[in-house]
């Protein structure tokens, strides 16, 4: 079952520098630009892509931090695309977010306890000592130490304090959260476990994620199924095992194809890099919106934007969808 | 031959809260033509180490002790303004965020233009540069030439251009143009595409090797990545809380690390070719640079440990290709093939 479906969704900010020229104009950052996302309860969602194509403001469009500008979110079977901020609040006891910077998003001014507490408060989970008591049992199912509560954030490494953000999130006891890159600022030891956290509490907590990263090797060991985002579409939509081991997308393909391991011998696939200026969102390009890099441009690329065709494997009966003209005759 | 050695280098910062010992006694070599991997986690002392190689270390940052000798002249001795004209000329560096290094009110092409005038015929009088005499064609040539072989396209256009109309990657590769303006002996370079995209780093990273190769420039390149280092560099030395903790050529690093922190940090970066493989975790964090552990920095952390690592820190042991900070090294040998050489 669905936990979370995006129908058709888009969202632009519009762009110009003054007032009158941004109601006026009708250039906008085609941010997100007709994604068809859903995300099974229970599973782990990848979205992946480069710095500007859209995952992060995907990300917040299925909680609602963002209105989109079209289409439809369901959240549990319920549309949520035009709730109020006040009728939201209460769905949002079940949604949650964690954040890149976990410097950044912990208040400095509150203590560890305070930052736990507030949502539990917030929500009327439970008040006073009980409160507390919650807070605590959540640092150290985060792995920190429960008379942390008294201490503020700065007083705790880069790590930690992804610790922190997490059991913030999970203070609610939410069915869905959304993790926006959540190691990308962190060091690779750290990084490491950090992403065991994210697994052990995935099952411990029955979660259902998503978890944005432009980092590949990140992905491949915490998702069940990847999304490949470019310039506001998704290219390719599979399980994590056919996305990684027969990609289709070209793009999906430059990706893998550039991402560098740590070993004495391998190098950098050279014929297969792809161009590297991703062009601008405010005018994407006409047709497929990929052409302009892709090793495998033909002529039809360039006039029509290919569908996302749906494949079901005939193996493991598992379906998949890409868009891409090389498949659509197929 | 050895173009810089560095011996013994101990950079110490005065804070309110003790003196930070950010490097402690390093002693690294770069031989003319190689590339250099210094890899760290954030506060083990790479940069601070990067900055010292070039004094640009401000108070309360102060270089207690050491030599750096660059190409016979010993850095440490000579005044500022001459180690200016080092700078720059004979070493240049290269920033991670371009975005930051660059000035955002001048074009591209004239701040590549002003470092080429500055190192070869010096300042200009202030009067010239109101008059907007101080602009020179061959110069303009010179920075066009060098844009285009860092793979900028149409460099004649790009030279009018500001830093906030170039991409992220673009700009780095302008950033890589100037530091090679001068055609250096040695270029620093601070984790420089630790902020691109993989598709852009990669690129940036095959670009750059050709460059320095054909250049006969040598390379520290500076970065907690380790498959950066795979893919760019000839040596890597593994920096720890402050301590070299192995070194030695990329290969035999890569394949076969010695100390347990480069096996646990090998260990712990995920694989996207290698789904079945358990992550390695390495417990707790890096020690605090105020309370520095008396033993083995990595002790605390280290699945290896034992009593004696909580004495003091492990001086460097020789194996054959490749040096190691660590105990489990000392035992192995017997004293035969492999001989002890000071920190």
């Amino acid at each position: 079952m669905n936990l979370i479906r995006a129908e058709g969704l888009k969202k632009h900010f519009p762009v110009g520098s003054d007032f009158v020229a941004r109601y006026l104009s009708d250039d906008a950052v085609h941010a997100v630009d007709g994604v068809d996302l859903a995300v099974e309860k229970g599973q782990t969602l990848g979205l992946v892509g480069e710095s500007g194509c859209g995952k992060s403001t995907l990300g917040r469009c299925l909680l609602r931090l963002l209105s989109p500008t079209e289409g439809r979110i369901y959240f549990d079977g319920e549309e949520i695309t035009s709730l109020s901020q006040r009728q939201l609040r209460s769905r949002r006891r079940n949604m949650q977010m964690v954040f890149q910077n976990p410097r950044s998003s912990l208040n400095p001014r509150q203590t560890v306890g305070e930052i736990l507490t507030n949502p539990i408060k917030f929500h009327d989970i439970a008040t006073g000592d009980e409160a507390e008591e919650i807070a605590r049992t959540l640092l150290e199912d985060v792995g920190l130490s429960s008379n942390h509560v008294n201490r503020y954030p700065h007083e705790f490494s880069g790590g930690q304090q992804q610790r922190i953000g997490i059991a913030r999130a999970l203070s609610v006891n939410p069915e869905f959260i959304v993790l926006d890159e959540p190691v990308s600022a962190l060091d690779v030891s750290v990084q490491a476990q950090i992403l065991k956290l994210i697994e052990r509490i995935k099952t411990e907590y029955d979660l259902t994620l998503v978890f944005i990263s432009h980092n590949l090797n990140v992905v491949r060991h915490v998702c069940d199924e990847v999304a490949v985002m470019y310039l506001g579409e998704i290219v390719e939509n599979a399980s994590v095992e056919d996305v990684f081991e027969n990609p289709m997308h070209p793009y999906s393909q430059a990706l893998l194809d550039s991402v560098a391991l740590p070993d004495g011998s391998k190098t950098i696939n050279r014929e297969n890099i792809i161009n590297e200026d991703i062009p601008s969102p405010i005018n994407p390009p006409d047709g497929c919106r990929f052409h302009t890099r892709c090793p495998e441009v033909m002529d039809v690329c360039r006039s029509e934007n290919p569908s996302l065709c749906a494949r079901t494997d005939p193996d493991t009966q598992a379906s998949r969808t890409s868009k891409c003209h090389l498949y659509e005759q197929i | 031959m050895t173009l810089l050695k560095v011996t013994d280098l101990h950079t110490q910062f005065d804070t309110s809260e003790g003196t930070v010992r950010a490097v402690d006694g390093i002693s690294l070599d770069i031989e003319a033509g190689d590339i250099v991997g210094l890899v760290g986690e954030s506060g083990s002392g790479k940069s601070v180490t990067a900055r010292s190689i070039m004094r640009l270390i401000d108070p309360p940052g102060e270089i207690v002790n050491g030599e750096i000798i660059f190409d016979g002249v010993d850095l440490m001795s000579i005044k500022q303004s001459e180690i200016r004209s080092i700078r720059g000329d004979q070493v240049s560096m290269i920033f991670q965020d371009p975005q930051d290094a660059f000035n955002p009110t001048q074009t591209i092409g004239r701040q590549l233009h002003d470092v080429l005038r500055t190192h070869e015929t010096g300042p200009v009088h202030p009067l010239m540069r109101i008059l907007g005499r101080d602009h020179s064609s061959e110069y303009r040539e010179r920075v066009i030439d060098a844009l285009n072989r860092v793979g900028i396209p149409n460099p004649e256009t790009r030279y009018d251009e500001y830093p906030h109309q170039f991409s992220g990657g673009m700009l780095q590769r302008a950033m890589i143009a100037m530091a090679v303006l001068c055609e250096p002996e040695l270029i620093l370079a601070d984790e420089p595409t630790t902020a691109l995209d993989v598709t852009v780093e990669s690129k940036i990273l095959l670009m750059f090797r050709e460059l320095v190769d054909d250049l006969g420039i040598s390379v520290l390149w500076i970065t907690h990545d380790l498959s950066v280092v795979s893919e760019l560099c000839d040596r890597v030395v593994v920096m720890y809380a402050g301590k070299i903790m192995e070194e030695g050529p990329t290969k035999e690093i890569l394949d076969d690390p010695r100390h347990p922190y480069t096996r646990a940090l090998l260990e712990s970066v995920p694989r996207h070719d290698m789904p079945e493989k358990e992550l390695f975790a390495i417990d707790g964090s890096i020690p605090s640079p105020h309370n520095l552990p008396r033993g083995c920095r990595f002790a605390d952390r280290c699945p290896e440990a034992h009593d004696r690592c909580y004495d003091s820190h492990p001086r460097m042991q020789k194996t054959e290709q490749t040096r190691a900070a660590c105990y489990l090294l000392e035992d192995d040998s017997d004293g035969s093939s492999q001989t002890e050489v000071g920190q």
